[in-house]
């Protein structure tokens, strides 16, 4: 694994303050390896500690790891010695009117500073309201109001961790009404304001442009690419209950579609490589197919960096 | 920020309720399109908080079968949804829940296996910390026997059944093809995590009214006596490396000294 590591630091490029915001974030950014990397699940704990696989790095979500004690957090301690993490929030609730939880937050820092992982990031979504937390990422309306509220909910985070905290796009089954921006605007702001990063997920925008009706590579293009310090891939499940009108749906269960596929070459085609991350929550496959899935990305990243090298001579 | 607060607020409402339409804020609020988009958050969250109570509590899932178990699991979590985004703390009062149930009467057990259960997803994710071992005992000057009390291990839970829940829970675990269980006894289960696995022990009724005794403070030789006195055959010696076996203790101390 010592090689491997001073691979990935060679590879490694930190979303930098001075391209994201004019905000500066005391303590760190987000510094991943710009390669593929997998979800660590309970399943494959053994077999990654075995084998030693060649995996550019690894992604909990926070939740999951805030017992008190016993095997998950024994687990990840080992894991975490020989590889880089990345600690990804579900339950924050960014969006939330009711303030973030305090006592959350706390808990989810101190998780942050026993692992001192390579990133830390939340969703553009809310998940708890009138102290009932829901399970699911609820969106919200995007405004002025909103932003506002968002950003002290992020600069709060921030503050907590010590660290640039990178915002994931949310996939999307609605229009809201009060909404007075797109999301890419919206997302802008955001960024330009706190100074955090972003979380690209190339299948919530997909999903999101089937549902929504509108381009995916547009929204792309109206991103801020410098300040993605992550890519999320997942597969996403189709509605059927009505057959004259494609609905998809986030689901997590599944390999990455083709379309999302050429999503994110044509992602890492302007924006140039970043960590991406396989991910996989319902119905777990075996290590050796979150590994094929992963070494796909890596794949499509080498072919990406060589037609931009074909490009330049 | 009202706006935000009352669509959100309007959101869980029809998140609970079915047969709500989705919040007025939603475009297209009326239209059937809608309404099927707005299902996928409501399903997102049923199936969520299902699964998770699935996984919390395999052992009642197979004994109820799974159309049963996601029929009542909805129930509970329109009852008592979760008040924090940590699963693992979610679904504690499940086993009150099934106990009150009325159409739980097929399998009276049911509660306790529920109670069984959460005590093992709570000793899996109890605090590390390091268990005594039985030399220390050989330590102690006989005249501070009177006076040694211990500390349990923070993965250690007790429960206690009028069903022999710890035989059906095994059987049921380990797949046992054709269970022989004495339905008409009690049980004393003992749950623990010893080193990094969780184990499950049923212990004779003399042994558990030691590890009690021994849990609520009482030093180790009136804790003895207590037993002994209901337990005439009671072999201390034997209870008590079985205990240290299984990792138990977590410290001894002098009642009034903490060592």
């Amino acid at each position: 694994m010592n090689n491997q590591r001073s691979i990935n630091a060679a590879l490694v490029s930190p979303v930098t303050d001075e391209r994201c915001g004019r905000r500066t974030i005391s303590g760190g950014s987000s510094c991943l390896p710009r390669r593929g990397g997998v979800c660590l699940k309970p399943q494959h704990y053994d077999e990654i500690l075995k084998q030693s696989p060649d995996v550019g790095w690894f992604e909990v979500h926070a939740e999951n790891y805030l017992g008190a004690g016993g095997p998950p957090l024994r687990y990840l301690e080992l894991i975490r010695r020989d590889y880089p993490l990345s600690v990804h929030g579900v339950g924050m609730s960014i969006g939330s009117a009711d303030g973030l939880d305090a006592r959350h937050l706390q808990r989810v820092a101190a998780l942050v500073d026993r692992f001192e992982p390579e990133s830390f990031s939340e969703h553009l979504a809310w998940s708890t309201h009138d102290s009932e937390f829901f399970s699911d990422l609820l969106p919200v309306p995007y405004n002025k109001a909103v932003e506002d509220l968002v950003c002290e909910h992020i600069d709060l985070v921030q503050t907590t961790l010590k660290r640039q905290m990178l915002l994931e796009n949310p996939s999307n089954y609605l229009s809201l009404e009060n909404s007075t921006m797109s999301e890419t605007a919206f997302l802008n702001n955001i960024v330009r304001r706190t100074g955090c990063g972003l979380l690209l997920d190339v299948n919530n925008v997909y999903v999101s442009a089937i549902n929504c009706d509108y381009s995916a590579e547009e929204y792309i293009n109206e991103l801020p690419l410098d300040c993605v310090g992550e890519i999320h891939l997942a597969g996403h499940a189709t509605d059927n209950s009505d057959p004259d009108e494609l609905l998809l749906i986030d689901a997590h269960d599944r390999e990455v579609a083709d379309q999302v596929w050429s999503l994110f070459e044509y992602t890492l085609s302007h924006s140039g490589p970043r960590p991406s991350l396989i991910e996989w929550d319902a119905s777990i496959p075996s290590l050796t197919t979150l590994l094929a899935e992963m070494h796909k990305a890596d794949s499509a990243a080498n072919i990406v960096a060589g037609d931009a090298n074909v490009i330049a001579r | 920020m009202s706006s935000l607060g009352d669509f959100q607020s309007a959101m869980r409402a029809s998140l609970h309720d079915s047969a709500a339409a989705c919040p007025g804020q939603v475009v297209e609020q009326g239209t059937d399109r809608q309404s099927r988009r707005f299902n996928i958050y409501r399903n997102n969250r049923m199936v969520s908080l299902i699964d998770n109570l699935t996984a919390a509590y395999p052992t009642v899932h197979q004994l109820v079968g799974d159309d049963f178990f996601r029929a009542v699991a909805r129930l509970y979590i329109q009852k008592t949804p979760p008040r924090s985004p940590v699963m693992a703390e979610y679904g504690g009062d499940f086993d009150r829940f099934l106990d009150a149930f009325p159409n739980t009467q097929g399998v009276p057990y049911l509660a306790d296996i529920a109670t069984l259960e959460w005590c093992r997803l709570c000793s899996y994710h109890a605090q590390d910390a390091a268990a005594v071992r039985a030399e220390v005992l050989s330590e102690i000057s006989p005249e501070s026997l009177e006076s040694t009390c211990f500390s349990m291990h923070p993965s250690l839970f007790l429960v206690s059944s009028q069903w022999p829940v710890g035989s059906i829970w095994s059987a049921i675990a380990n797949n046992a093809d054709q269970p022989v269980v004495d339905m008409n006894r009690a049980e004393e289960v003992m749950v623990v995590r010893a080193e990094h696995t969780v184990s499950v022990q049923i212990l004779p009724a003399d042994g558990a009214e030691l590890l009690k005794q021994l849990r609520d403070g009482k030093p180790l030789l009136a804790a003895v006596e207590i037993v002994t006195r209901r337990f005439p055959d009671f072999d201390p010696g034997t209870h008590l490396q079985g205990l240290f076996g299984l990792g138990i203790f977590n410290a001894i101390y002098q009642r009034g000294v903490s060592r």
